[in-house]
């Protein structure tokens, strides 16, 4: 197996570890930013 | 009134009084078959036609959303009238407000969401229900920390009844209203959904900055005007909410929530969130693709070379002499499915061609004629033609050479290679002096086409050679091998050398041949033929220091091929370098001699038969 097949076996795999990772962190981002637009403040603060 | 702990329609277990409401006194009490609490709200006009009440609650009934109480039923007692509405445990807007809440934004976008959304229930409902007094206290935020709106039970559309007038929050248009039915002033308008609108724009407008609206005050302040702790969208819906002109509002509840929502998309953290995914899927998908795509390459790559190293290795062999090798290897490279895309027409041809070629020097002169013909299939041109009528004249189909020649003619009649293919056909006609006069007439044609030229020498040279004229033949062949290196030509060369030692030239030209046949070892793959040729040679030169090389090529030769004439000269070199072999090569000659056709027989050297004889009889003590 040559250097380029190697190389692009990694670029592969690199680009779907950062397609995972990204996915991964920006979905548990943008759940806690809507919860955040949801409200967030405990109603027994306001009792 | 009614007191404590009475139990009403054996169901409603009264409690206690809780407060007036905007059109009664309301009592909380427990239901006895539902176990839970519920509020008794009686209704405060006594004028009022039940029926038409209890319409109105009929349709509430049907009214079910999480931030509305549930209305049950609707009950007279005692000449009063009551509906029966869920108990919403929590305080209202109003107590927070009274105690200088400070919500955050999040928060209160919650509330407003919530809000909204029950407002778009109420507004879609058949027929349409306004609330139509929307303010702070009658928003209770529940102990889970979620709206409810309550008192929206006389909010259905009538004309005739002023409904929940609040001068803070009530819509201009309501104001308006309200003075036209009590004191005749001004003129009617027909309240929508915008009024809601407003009423709740107000309150939050109460909720955010502390002060109650004026909906007389027409310059009233905009919630942007003042310098607030939240963003510059969220207050400007609410202004947009509250303005005075109905046209310039949102126009129902939905476009307040879509609003709303278009605020989480402004957020800066929104957008670069936005950015970071469009980055991140650019990037993986690129790396991805650009992965891919060296991989093709390099596997394209390597399939190229392979063939390019397949290619010229089948080449290599071609020119060395290796022709059964190199058919094999021509063979394998046309039918490799992966070389498809490099196997075009014309080398396709061109590999045929040289297959036929290397059949010719096998001998195979059938299958020199079929992959002549496979070549014609991919590419017709003048030299293959030539080489096709070639390969028929070898193959002793005469005729359909003619035939082709004559067609060939038409189609190429400038072509250099019809003189050598008219050329070729004389000398299969045994014309020799005609074969010559053809190539000599187009000399000049010949001479800017290697190919051709080269072709029209060798023919030009055997013609001669069989007209014995070993010099002139031997001129031609030399003239060939200038212009091109061929193993062919060597042979070629070697023999006319032979012939001319043979007749008379002595040692000299023994020495030309020698050097044709010694190149022909070094540089290419020598047949019997060539081993032969070789040790002839050197036998007559009488080269002894040359013995040993000649009896390991021929008997190199004899384990290909087991022909008579090796073993002859085999035992003439074993008889001069006292080997001791001499006995068993003559042996064997002999019994190959005999076991051959006769028409072979005539090929081998008469004076070689009568020496070979000779010694046969000396070690044998018999005739041959």
């Amino acid at each position: 197996m040559n250097l380029s097949i190697i190389i692009g076996i990694m670029l592969i795999i690199l680009g779907a570890a950062i397609f995972v990772v990204s996915q991964l962190f920006l979905r548990r981002w943008i759940n806690n930013y809507n919860k955040e637009w949801q409200g967030g403040i405990d109603s027994d603060e306001m009792l | 009134m009614i007191f404590n702990n009475t139990v009403i329609d054996n169901t409603y277990q009264v409690i206690n009084e809780i407060g007036s409401g905007g059109m009664g006194v309301v009592y909380l009490a427990y239901h006895l078959r539902l176990e839970k609490y519920i509020v008794l709200k009686k209704i405060k006009n006594p004028h009022t036609n039940s029926s038409i009440l209890r319409n109105e609650v009929d349709i509430l009934k049907r009214l079910h959303h999480p931030y509305l109480p549930q209305v049950y039923d609707f009950i007279e007692y005692d000449g009063d009238l009551y509906t029966v509405i869920d108990y919403i445990d929590g305080y209202d807007l109003n107590y927070y407000i009274k105690n200088k809440y400070v919500f955050p934004e999040s928060q209160l976008i919650k509330w407003l969401v919530q809000l909204a959304e029950v407002l778009c229930y109420l507004h879609s409902q058949s027929p349409r229900i306004l609330h139509t007094d929307i303010k702070p206290a009658n928003i209770i935020i529940t102990t889970s920390g979620d709206v409810c709106l309550i008192d929206f039970g006389i909010s259905l559309e009538r004309t005739d009844v002023i409904k929940g007038f609040s001068e803070s929050y009530s819509s201009p248009e309501q104001y308006n209203n309200f003075y036209y039915l009590k004191y005749g002033q001004g003129s009617y308008v027909s309240l929508d959904e915008r009024t809601d609108i407003y009423s709740l724009g107000a309150t939050f407008y109460h909720l955010i900055l502390g002060v109650r609206p004026n909906v007389a005050d027409e310059n009233q302040p905009g919630l942007s005007r003042y310098n607030l702790p939240y963003s510059e969208l969220l207050l400007s819906i609410i202004d947009k909410m509250m303005c005075r002109n109905p046209k310039k509002r949102y126009r129902d509840a939905a476009a307040v929530l879509k609003a709303v929502h278009g605020m989480k998309k402004q957020d800066s953290r929104y957008k670069v969130y936005i950015l970071l995914r469009l980055v991140s899927s650019i990037l993986s998908v690129l790396l991805i693709v650009f992965g891919i795509s060296m991989i093709i390459n390099s596997y394209r790559n390597e399939v190229a070379s392979q063939y390019e190293a397949e290619y010229n290795q089948f080449v290599s062999l071609s020119n060395r002499g290796e022709s059964e090798q190199a058919v094999r290897a021509g063979q394998s490279l046309l039918n490799n499915d992966k070389y498809e895309k490099y196997l075009s027409d014309p080398v396709k041809a061109r590999i045929l061609s040289k297959i036929a070629e290397d059949y010719s020097d096998i001998g195979n002169t059938y299958n020199a004629v079929y992959y002549c013909e496979q070549a014609l299939k991919f590419e017709q041109s003048d030299l293959l033609y030539r080489d096709y009528i070639i390969a028929l004249l070898n193959d002793n189909q005469k005729d359909k050479a003619q035939s082709v020649a004559e067609s060939v003619c038409g189609a190429y009649p400038d072509s250099p290679a019809l003189a050598v293919i008219q050329a070729k056909i004389y000398y299969e006609k045994r014309e020799y002096e005609n074969a010559v006069r053809v190539i000599d007439s187009a000399s000049a044609a010949l001479s800017k086409d290697i190919d051709n030229y080269c072709a029209a020498g060798i023919i030009k040279g055997d013609a001669l050679l069989n007209l014995d004229r070993i010099d002139e033949a031997i001129n031609a062949y030399s003239d060939v091998a200038a212009m091109n290196d061929s193993l062919n030509c060597e042979r070629k060369l070697g023999t006319a050398y032979v012939r001319k030692a043979q007749k008379g030239a002595g040692t000299s030209a023994y020495r030309e041949a020698y050097k044709c046949f010694e190149k022909i070892k070094n540089n290419y793959s020598p047949n019997t033929d060539d081993a032969i040729n070789y040790a002839q040679v050197c036998l007559s030169l009488d080269d002894t220091s040359k013995f040993s090389e000649c009896t390991e090529l021929l008997t190199k030769s004899a384990e290909r091929s087991e022909d008579c004439r090796l073993y002859i000269l085999l035992a003439f070199l074993s008889e001069k370098s006292g080997s001791g072999k001499t006995a068993e090569y003559c042996d064997k000659a002999h019994k190959l001699y005999l076991s051959m056709p006769e028409s072979d027989k005539a090929l081998i050297d008469s004076d070689a038969l009568y020496k070979i004889s000779r010694l046969y009889k000396k070690y044998y003590g018999h005739e041959w």
